[in-house]
């Protein structure tokens, strides 16, 4: 007979035996990793990316899930999503004028509390070229500087020194030429953006300061300094320094430095990384320039370009996002950006490393000291309308540098109708 | 009479079979409806009044769109960006008709009269089967000032090439022989098909009556194939109004936008500079356009349904 106790009895029994053998030959939990969107806008660097994820999730559980998208569809992917929970965790940008716009619609977090943990791994300044209105909004993918990379084959063959002066380096592109060599590696094959960089450099060595008055809306596109940089363009490209126009700078310009038949290649050092993937190496094919000023008032000038990593105030994942980025200011992922990308944003790699992983870079590190007033570049330091109307104009004058004024006209045209926006009387 | 039939039902059964009422058949018809119309409502109707809508707004994506009229259609036609897309949207329309559609008409005719031409359709359709994009990046490199396969021919040779693709002066028609290379096959053999369904009879009967071969193809020939070369030149029309690829992925439109097409300055004001409103007011306009050289082909195809 089965009584009620027996039953009990019975299912006591079992239901202890369960409890033991579950507790016995249960696996151990293993550690939950919690994935965080990424996006970003290199798929040159996708691979650095995966690899930061994998060890983010070994260190600190959370990966990071890169997604690479081509330039100008990441800017309206980006802008769409933001605006609703899609909107990624973290995501490479634009500061300066880019960065306004998302700001001023409430689409990027505050990462005053990120920088309140790691704000002692970065030098100093590079909180403040992060911050609007008091604000940090990002912390530094890249911290790179604009300089002028140039071939040493060439060099070696001619047994030539670097310029010293504007006049000698103007006397050096005339030598180039007679020997069939491009001077300056300035083209936009398959890249409209890369247009404005002669004009930056060109500018401010003339006056830096004048460069951010311009970029503030404080001057004109009219103003003498502007008219002679484009002369000075427009005599270069008249004289045929410049590599064919249709040429790529991530395939072909690479290659013409080290086959010796371009000179100069002006980027910021973050190309430095490009030219590596594509096989060069750093002292042997390239090195590091920086062209002397064109007038005084251009002297100890150099611009500075800041990639930042921001995130998306309406993703879900922002509190995931802050602790990554901790982990990502961190000694283990400084090492990481360092080991694959050459990059230095922290003080954690030390000089002596930097001179025993990369040359170039150290040189051009000791080279910056001499340059300490730091200018924001063309791309992010003024409005995104005049920036995107002025690309295509400059686009224009490699085709046609004599019409250089009337093309200056209507930038101006445009910074007139664009910097009221801004609430700057222009 | 219905065997079933009762008042208010609706469905009878009559003969062995069961039957519906008229009025309820109607009614069940138009159900199975629903998901056809509710499929074409969403992917075509929604989009088309949105971007309509969107055509009257200024809209950045981040900020709320704000009514601004007509000021993006008065734009479309006075901004000089603008003005020069639609010029080179002519360009490519006028180009393509000529090279795209009569060429391919012509060596039709003569293919025609070859027996192996089995080889000659082969030969000429090869690049038909490649996506525009991949005929765009092909050219592309061919045409590279570095180590590209025609700068480098000519080398050999001696001539000197400039870059052609950043070359505002050319590079459009250039542009224009890479979507003819793309293009031409598939109107080649659309026309052979024509020309070999032409039955021999009026031919015979017209060179009988005294038609020399020019009179032959003009009236005969050419006639006989209006079916087919309106259907060649309507889809040429509309691939070419609305050229993207080409322009795009050999030199992005440029340099700066002076080989832009309707729907590159589309791409470019909506996605690139942000104004959704003339992105969306230049999307109405190629529509219109596209309609509009469609018309003739329309109305043909709905005069055949009505016979």
């Amino acid at each position: 007979m089965f009584t009620y106790r027996r039953v009990l009895m019975v299912t006591l029994i079992l239901f202890f035996s369960l409890l033991v053998s579950g507790l016995v030959f249960a696996e151990p939990e293993k550690t939950k990793i919690r994935e965080m969107k990424l996006y970003h806008d290199n798929p040159e660097w996708q691979e650095f990316w995966i690899k930061m994820g994998e060890a983010s999730a070994k260190d600190i559980g959370i990966k990071a899930v890169p997604t690479d998208f081509e330039t100008q569809m990441y800017k309206s992917r980006v802008k769409i999503d933001l605006t609703t929970p899609r909107a990624p965790a973290v995501f490479k940008w634009w500061f300066g004028y880019r960065a306004f716009e998302l700001m001023q619609a409430g689409l990027l977090a505050d990462l005053s509390d990120v920088w309140e943990k790691v704000g002692d791994n970065y030098p100093s300044g590079i909180k403040e070229s992060l911050t609007i209105n008091g604000v940090p909004y990002a912390l530094p993918f890249n911290v790179g500087y604009w300089v002028w990379y140039y071939s040493k084959p060439v060099y070696e063959k001619y047994n030539l020194e670097l310029p010293k002066t504007w006049d000698e380096f103007m006397e050096q592109l005339v030598f180039f030429k007679s020997k069939g060599i491009y001077g300056i590696g300035n083209t936009i094959g398959k890249s409209r953006w890369t247009s404005f960089i002669v004009f930056q450099e060109i500018l401010y060595r003339i006056d830096a300061d004048f460069y951010t008055r311009l970029m503030t809306g404080k001057a004109h596109y009219t103003d003498p300094p502007v008219v002679q940089a484009m002369k000075i363009w427009k005599k270069m490209l008249e004289k045929g320094y410049f590599a064919p126009m249709d040429a790529t700078y991530v395939e072909d310009l690479p290659r013409m430095l080290k086959e010796g038949t371009l000179a100069f290649a002006p980027f910021g050092d973050w190309y430095s990384g490009i030219m590596q993937q594509q096989g060069l190496v750093p002292g042997e094919d390239y090195g590091v320039f920086i062209p002397p000023a064109i007038t005084p008032k251009g002297e100890g000038a150099i611009v500075l370009e800041v990639s930042p990593l921001c995130v998306g105030k309406n993703s879900p994942q922002v509190d995931l996002a802050k602790k990554w980025l901790v982990w990502y200011a961190s000694e283990r992922g400084a090492r990481i950006l360092w080991n694959e990308l050459k990059w230095v944003n922290t003080v954690h790699i030390t000089s002596k490393e930097i001179a025993e992983g990369d040359l170039v870079l150290a040189y051009e590190l000791e080279l910056l000291k001499n340059y300490p007033k730091k200018l924001i570049r063309f791309w992010e330091a003024t409005p995104v309308e005049i920036v995107e109307y002025a690309v295509d104009v400059f686009n224009t004058m490699l085709v046609y540098p004599e019409q250089y004024m009337d093309l200056l006209k209507g930038i101006e045209n445009k910074a007139e109708e664009v910097w009221p926006k801004y609430g700057v009387t222009y | 009479m219905p065997t079933l039939l009762k008042e208010g039902r609706p469905i009878f059964f009559y003969n062995g079979c069961f039957y519906m009422k008229k009025r309820y058949q109607l009614k069940t018809d138009s159900l199975f409806l629903i998901p056809a119309l509710a499929f074409v409502l969403m992917a075509e109707l929604v989009p088309i009044v949105y971007t309509t809508y969107l055509g009257f707004m200024q809209w950045n994506i981040i900020n709320p769109p704000k009514w601004v009229g007509l000021a993006n259609y008065s734009k479309v036609f006075s901004t000089p960006e603008l003005i020069n897309a639609l010029k080179n949207t002519l360009y490519w329309v006028i180009g393509t008709l000529i090279f795209a559609v009569a060429f391919p008409l012509f060596i039709a005719i003569l293919i025609n009269r070859v027996e192996r031409r089995a080889l000659f359709k082969t030969i000429f359709f090869i690049p038909s089967t490649l996506s525009p994009t991949v005929a765009a990046i092909i050219w592309r490199r061919m045409l590279s000032s570095q180590k590209g396969a025609l700068v480098s021919l000519l080398h050999i040779f001696g001539v000197q090439l400039q870059p052609i693709l950043t070359n505002p002066q050319i590079n459009t028609f250039v542009m224009i022989g890479a979507w003819t290379w793309q293009f031409f096959g598939i109107n080649l053999i659309l026309f052979l098909v024509g020309l070999e369904t032409i039955p021999h009879e009026p031919i015979e009967a017209a060179m009988i009556d005294g038609a020399n071969p020019r009179q032959v193809f003009y009236y005969i020939t050419l006639s006989l194939l209006k079916p087919i070369t309106l259907l060649v030149v309507a889809n040429a029309l509309i691939n070419t109004i609305r050229m993207f690829d080409i322009p795009w992925v050999m030199i992005q439109g440029g340099p700066g936008r002076a080989s832009e097409t309707l729907a590159i300055s589309l791409y470019r004001e909506a996605f690139l500079l942000f104004r959704m409103g003339l992105g969306s007011a230049i999307a109405v306009v190629i529509s219109i356009i596209t309609l509009l050289a469609s018309y003739r082909y329309i109305l043909t195809l709905r005069d055949r349904e009505t016979k």
